[in-house]
Formats: C-alpha cells, sequence, structure tokens
C-alpha cells in the first residue's frame, strides 16, 4: 500500500463516526478455519506467560496411595525442579509416608474375638495381623527425569484461563523402611496448573516399583506380642500407585 | 536415450556438413598431393560430431572447443559454435552453453542464428537470468519458435514487458500461453496484474476469476489458486469495494503463505471502510510476536491513527513509542550502512550472512548483523533479489558440476573457459544482487524518512486530542469511559459455541487472526 495513503486517508476519513454501541463481533470474522499459519520457523507459542526455561521450580503437598491394604495411606512430599529447557527437566522428589495403619489395618490388627475370651480359638474368630510390625516404607528420595511434553492453556470459567503443562517422569530412588531399605523405580505423569507467572498446582499419578517385605509371609506370626526380625519376611515387588498434590512455586 | 536423440535431431543440421567432410576426404585420397593437414583436421571435426551424436559429449565438447577456435575452420566457425553450445546444454552446463550461443547469433548472418536463438531462450529460462532472457527475448521471432516451447516464450516476453511496464503488451503475450501449459497459471495471474496496473479492473477481475475456476480442483492452499485470490482481493481494493476485498481476503486460507498478506491489506480495507475495532483486531495478530522479524512500519502508524479515531490516546501513544522504539535505529542502521558500503558484493555478502544466519536459527547473531535483520529479511523476500539469488544459486550448482567432471575435461581449454565464464558470471551476478539490496536499502530509507515524519503529524494530533479532552473534561462534559473489559460482561461474546479466551500476553499460533478488540471508543 503506498504510504502516502495514510495521510489521506487520516483526512477522508475524518467524519466517521459511527461507533458500535454495543460490542458485537460479527459472524464473518469469526473463526472459520482451524489450520495453522505457515511460517518458516513454527513456533506455537510466543511470550509464554510461565517461563521454566532455566529456573527451579519448588513445591510441597500430599499425596495418596491408591493400592495400599494395611498402612496409612496418606503421605507428604517434597519436591525441587530444575528446568533445563521449557522440555527437559530433572526433578528430586522426597516422600513422607504418614504413620500408622489404614482402617482396613486396624481392624486387622485387632482381629475378630467372637466370644470375646482372648484366646482367638473359637469357629468365626481371627487372629490379630498387626502390620505395622513388619517393616514398611518411612521415607523415599527420588531423582527424576522430567519430560514436559505440552504446554498449553485452559479456560475454567469464562473469566479466566490457566495455562498447564504436562509432563512424565521416570527416575530413580532410595526407600527407607526403618530397619531395612530398598531402591525403587519411579514412573509416572503429572499436570501442573500455574494460577500465576510463579505459582501453581501440580498434581501426579506416579507408580513406585520397589522390593520390600511381604507382611503377610506365611508363617510370621504379627501378633500384638510378636516381634518378628526385618528378615523374617519373604520379599516381593511392590507396585504403589500414587496420586499426589502439590502446590509449587516457580523461582 | 531421450538426450542422444535430441542431440541428434539438433546435430542434423551438421550432416550436410559431415558429409561434405567425407566427401572431402574421398576427393583428398583420389587427389594425390593435396594437404594431408587438412584432411586430419577434417577428420577431426567429424569425429567430434561422431562423438556428439554418440552421446560422448564430455569428449565431443573438448574437441569441438579446440576446433571452434582453429583457424581451419573460420567458416564453419559459427556451425562449430552451435553445435558445441549444444553439447555443453547436454551437460547441464546451461550458462556456459548460452555463451556459445550468444556467439552465433552476436557474429550474424549465419545460418544457425535462428537454432542458437531457440537454445538461447531454453537456457535463459533454465537459468532466470534476466540480461540473458532480454538479449534473447529481444532477437528471437516468436512464429519461428518452436512450438513446444512458444508458451515458455510468450510468458518470458510477458514478463519482460512488464518490467518495461507495457502492461497493455504484457497482458496479450500472457493471454497467449496455452491452457494446460505448466506456464498457464502463473501467466494468467501476471496477466491480471498487468490489467489491474493498467487500469481494467473489470478485466483484471474476469482474469482472477477464470484462475480461480481452473484451478478449482486443485489444494485449498494451491498457490496459483490462493494467488488469485489475492489478486481479486487487491482488484476489489483498488475499486474500493471494501467490504467484497475483506470478503475475498477472508477466503484466503490460514495455511497458505499469502495469509500473511491479508492481515495488513485487509486492515487498511477495513480503516477504508470505517471498521475500525475489525482493523484492530487484525492488527492484534500483525504486532504479535509471531511478526517480530518483519518490516511493517505502517502498520504501526495506521494502528495509531485508528487509535485516534477513536480517542485512544494512551494506546496510540505506546504504538508510536514502539514504531519509535523500533524503526529510527533501523533507520540509523540503513543510513550508516549506506555511508560505510560501497562495494555492491559487500552488500550480498551481508544478505547472504543473514540467510546463513536464518539458516543456523542463532538468534544472538541477528543483532550482530550489520544490516537491520527486518529489513534484510524483507529485502530477500523482494522478486527481484530472489531471481538474482536463484540465478546465482543456479551458477553455483553449474560449478559443481564442473568439479565432478573427469579431471582431464577440466584441465583443458573448454573447462578452464567454463570455469572462467561461471566465476565472471558469479562475480557479475553478485555486483547485481547487490546493487538490487541498495537500491532497497534507499527506498527502504526514503520510506522511513516519510513515515517518521508521519509519526511526528500523528504525535502531533494525539496531543491536540489529549487537549480537547482535557478542554471537555474542565467544562464538565466528561463521559465515563466505556470499556467492556471493566463490566466483565462477557456472555454476549458466546455466541453459537465460540469460546471467549481472554488476552493474557501469551501469543499462540493457533489464535493469529481470531483476536477480536473489544474495547470501545473513548471520544465524548
Amino acid at each position: 500500500m503506498n504510504k502516502k495513503i495514510l495521510l489521506l486517508v487520516w483526512l477522508c476519513l475524518a467524519p466517521v463516526t459511527s461507533f458500535a454501541d454495543e460490542i458485537e463481533v460479527p459472524e464473518e470474522e469469526l473463526a472459520r478455519e482451524t489450520t495453522l499459519p505457515v511460517f518458516d520457523k513454527r513456533r506455537i507459542v510466543l511470550n509464554r506467560s510461565v517461563l521454566t526455561e532455566k529456573r527451579m521450580e519448588f513445591g510441597a503437598g500430599f499425596g495418596i496411595e491408591m493400592n495400599e491394604p494395611f498402612y496409612n495411606d496418606y503421605m507428604f512430599n517434597f519436591q525441587g525442579t530444575y528446568n533445563f529447557t521449557d522440555v527437559h527437566a530433572v526433578n528430586i522428589l522426597g516422600l513422607f509416608w504418614m504413620d500408622g495403619l489404614s482402617n482396613y489395618g486396624e481392624q486387622l490388627s485387632k482381629g475378630k474375638d467372637k466370644n470375646s475370651d482372648g484366646d482367638f480359638a473359637d469357629i468365626g474368630d481371627v487372629l490379630p495381623f498387626d502390620a505395622s510390625k513388619a517393616p514398611h516404607p518411612v521415607w523415599g528420595l527420588f531423582a527424576n527425569y522430567q519430560f514436559i511434553a505440552y504446554y498449553g492453556k485452559i479456560s475454567v470459567s469464562k473469566l479466566g484461563v490457566m495455562n498447564l503443562n504436562t509432563f512424565g517422569v521416570a527416575g530413580l530412588g532410595y526407600i527407607n523402611m526403618d530397619s531395612v531399605s530398598a531402591f525403587g523405580l519411579n514412573l509416572g505423569l503429572g499436570q501442573n496448573f500455574f494460577f500465576t507467572k510463579n505459582f501453581g498446582l501440580r498434581f501426579d499419578l506416579r507408580y513406585l516399583i520397589f522390593q520390600g517385605p511381604n507382611p503377610s509371609t506365611q508363617g510370621v506370626s504379627l501378633r500384638p506380642q510378636d516381634n518378628p526380625a526385618a528378615g523374617a519376611f519373604d520379599d516381593r515387588i511392590w507396585y504403589n500407585g500414587q496420586i499426589s498434590l502439590a502446590g509449587v512455586f516457580i523461582l | 536415450m531421450k538426450r542422444v536423440i535430441v542431440v541428434f535431431l539438433a546435430l542434423s543440421i551438421a550432416i550436410p556438413w559431415s558429409a561434405e567432410a567425407q566427401r572431402s576426404r574421398a576427393t583428398n585420397r583420389t587427389r594425390p598431393g593435396s594437404s594431408s593437414g587438412s584432411a586430419s583436421g577434417e577428420r577431426d571435426l567429424a569425429d567430434a560430431l561422431t562423438l556428439a551424436k554418440a552421446g560422448k559429449y564430455v569428449e565431443a565438447s573438448q574437441r569441438l572447443f579446440q576446433l571452434s577456435y582453429s583457424p581451419r575452420y573460420r567458416d564453419r566457425r559459427m556451425q562449430i559454435k552451435y553445435i558445441l553450445g549444444m553439447t555443453l546444454h547436454q551437460l547441464k552446463l546451461n550458462q556456459v552453453s548460452a555463451f556459445q550461443f550468444i556467439g552465433v547469433v552476436k557474429e550474424g548472418n549465419n545460418k544457425y542464428i535462428k537454432q542458437s536463438l531457440e537454445r538461447l531462450s531454453l537456457a535463459a529460462d533454465a537459468l532466470g537470468d534476466d540480461t540473458l532472457l532480454n538479449y534473447a527475448i529481444s532477437r528471437v521471432n516468436v512464429d519461428e519458435f518452436p512450438r513446444a516451447h512458444r508458451d515458455m516464450l510468450h510468458y518470458r516476453i510477458g514478463e519482460y514487458q512488464m518490467r518495461n511496464r507495457q502492461f497493455e503488451e504484457a497482458s496479450r503475450s500472457f493471454d497467449r500461453v496455452t491452457k494446460g501449459h505448466n506456464l498457464y497459471s502463473t501467466s494468467r495471474y501476471q496477466q491480471g496484474l498487468a490489467l489491474a496496473e493498467s487500469g481494467q479492473t473489470d478485466r483484471a477481475l474476469a482474469t482472477f476469476e477464470e484462475l480461480l475456476q481452473a484451478r478449482a480442483g486443485a489444494s485449498v492452499t494451491d498457490k496459483a489458486r490462493v494467488a488469485a485470490m489475492m489478486g481479486k482481493a487487491r482488484v476489489l481494493y483498488q475499486r474500493q469495494a471494501w467490504d467484497q476485498a475483506i470478503e475475498t481476503y477472508r477466503e484466503v486460507p490460514r495455511d497458505s503463505e499469502f495469509w500473511h498478506d491479508t492481515i495488513f491489506e485487509s486492515s487498511w480495507a477495513m480503516l477504508r471502510s470505517g471498521r475500525f475495532r475489525s482493523a484492530l483486531s487484525n492488527f492484534h495478530s500483525l504486532h504479535s510476536a509471531f511478526y517480530e522479524d518483519f518490516y511493517l512500519p505502517e502498520s504501526l502508524l495506521l494502528r495509531s491513527i485508528v487509535y485516534l479515531y477513536i480517542c485512544k490516546y494512551d494506546e496510540m501513544d505506546k504504538v508510536l513509542n514502539l514504531f519509535n522504539r523500533i524503526y529510527k535505529p533501523v533507520y540509523d542502521q540503513i543510513d550508516k550502512v549506506l555511508d560505510n558500503v560501497n562495494k555492491s558484493d559487500r552488500y550480498f555478502t551481508m544478505i547472504n550472512d543473514m540467510m546463513r544466519i536464518n539458516k543456523s536459527g542463532k538468534s544472538s547473531d541477528k543483532m550482530s548483523m550489520p544490516m537491520p535483520y527486518l529489513v534484510a529479511q524483507k529485502i530477500t523476500r523482494e522478486a527481484d533479489f530472489q531471481n538474482t539469488f536463484q540465478y546465482i544459486r543456479k551458477l553455483i550448482e553449474e560449478k559443481k558440476r564442473i568439479e565432478k567432471l573427469p579431471a582431464q575435461w577440466q584441465a583443458s581449454s573448454v573447462g578452464s573457459y567454463a570455469k572462467k565464464v561461471l566465476n565472471t558470471r558469479l562475480v557479475k551476478a553478485k555486483q547485481k544482487a547487490g546493487k538490487i539490496v541498495r537500491n532497497h536499502l534507499l527506498n527502504i530509507k526514503e520510506e522511513l524518512i516519510d513515515l517518521i515524519e508521519q509519526e511526528g503529524f500523528a504525535r502531533y494530533e494525539m496531543i491536540n486530542g489529549r487537549k480537547e479532552t482535557l478542554k471537555k473534561k474542565i467544562a464538565g462534559k466528561e463521559l465515563p469511559e466505556q470499556t467492556i473489559d471493566a463490566g466483565n460482561q462477557r456472555d454476549f461474546y458466546i455466541q453459537n459455541g465460540y469460546e471467549y479466551w481472554p488476552f493474557r500476553g501469551e501469543y499462540w499460533l493457533d489464535e493469529l487472526g481470531n483476536y477480536h478488540y473489544v474495547g470501545t471508543q473513548s471520544c465524548n
């Protein structure tokens, strides 16, 4: 276009004062296509709201184990993540299992004494099974590689938009079970929802895979008066599914 | 095999001479005492022709080149040069072969001129060199040109006439390209342009429509189809049919390379038709981070003018500041380059370096360039630079082809000659490209002077507008500033399943072109 027209337009359009009183986006101006514009270099998003590259991310929260029958399901987590790029990061995850037994574990620990005669020998009685006497995870520390596959945004209401990223996590770690310990594998998927440029919530779905003592080992009695040694239990592979929620802050 | 047949046909003109040579040899045999040197020389030529006919172009070209300089063949030099050109053409040495054909044409007064012009036109077409094309086209007789290549010739003639602003003649030449030829779509588009340039907008529109119909079955992003849409939209703009122009711009698919141009061009149409909000919506896309490497000074001024009309002085101020922040340093840098760089080839080197940086993707290098990156980007997209640049690339490819030929050929006189020709042409072409770059820089500098001046006017109007608003405020006539954002009433945006996503500073590729300005005017 001829740049000279700029001044001309300026003068010609001076009398135009027909502004709409009520804003309505014309139907014909609304999106018609789902294709993307073509550029020499394809970049999906620019001027990102949430910048993670070369930045640290700290988080703390809680979670539950989805398939834990005997022990307290609840746990705390602390984590720190360093993002090398928008895609690659390392994550250090600390897990702290809450002490105690689950409701089911509590019931088992009391056993079932139909006649309340204390001998647990009647038909229908169940011997007490106190799983807390067996070694079980107390805390764990994992070093993970985090692959951030997606960065996007979501509109949860008409008024607000929040950014999110989705990632996969894989790593190795140490699990302390008081008297014994084990190395474990951590595999998971997660998503961050950012409320601001620095603050968000992190959801994780992870599986911890490790070898540890089996409290229901045949021949090992877990009555209140028993005190079995850690070595008395058979080992088995545990696949502990966990979901957790943490608040994250990007520094 | 095809190549051999082509050469065989082309060499058929040499057959009478060959027969003559054989006869001469026979005569020499029957004539004791005649020169044995002459006989061996003529045998050399006959052998060279045999090699050429057998498809042994490497050997044939070596021999023919020597013979072309032999005083014994002074009378047949043009014929030898023509055949040499043919063999070099078969070796895909278009530039070197073109020189042989030019030699034949220049000498004049020989029966190989017509064929040489034909071959020269084809070589020039393959190289895309304007100079060669102009030379060939200015001498060729279209009616005597082989029918198979006549469409190409009409097209090239049309281009030549377009360059010389002979739009009527160009339109006629483009019109002669037959349907079905691979240049048909391009020539129809060029014809539409020529007609639009000559002010025949009705015919131009019809031509673009015709092209659209012809490409109806092609893919949505078919280049010719989209080019026809663009042409149609531009002609409608030229006719001041703003709404129709806007609608046609909207038909351009987003995933076509032309789409970016539609944002700016349709903004002009919107502005001219008083659709300020629509224009501002477009500018939000155009001034997004996706276009930070694009040279768009005029669009910033245009945006500031729209803000002036709706009395958004703060926004106008921001846009004018942005203009100053980007384009005043650009102007200074261009000025400095033009002052300090005198050699044409240096301009080419600068642009070439920029293209390398672009390929490597290192954004840090962009700042270290002597020429502003966005200006260099703009120049590389210009058609005249692209033509010359493609010619340079073809010359480099030809040089590489020579390097792949046998070492003996490269060391021979024809090899040395070919290298010399290509090196000289490369230097000249780079100088030409450099001159083109310099001319564009000069034009951009002129344009920026003009635009910077307009920025001053716009700023003056902005201050004036602010003053008037203040006066009204003091007089108690102030109206409360209305913006939709203030009310948070967004229900009316969500029409028929569309969703409203407030802009938070992020630019997403899939949102480009879908922004809607939701502010209201602030004039009272």
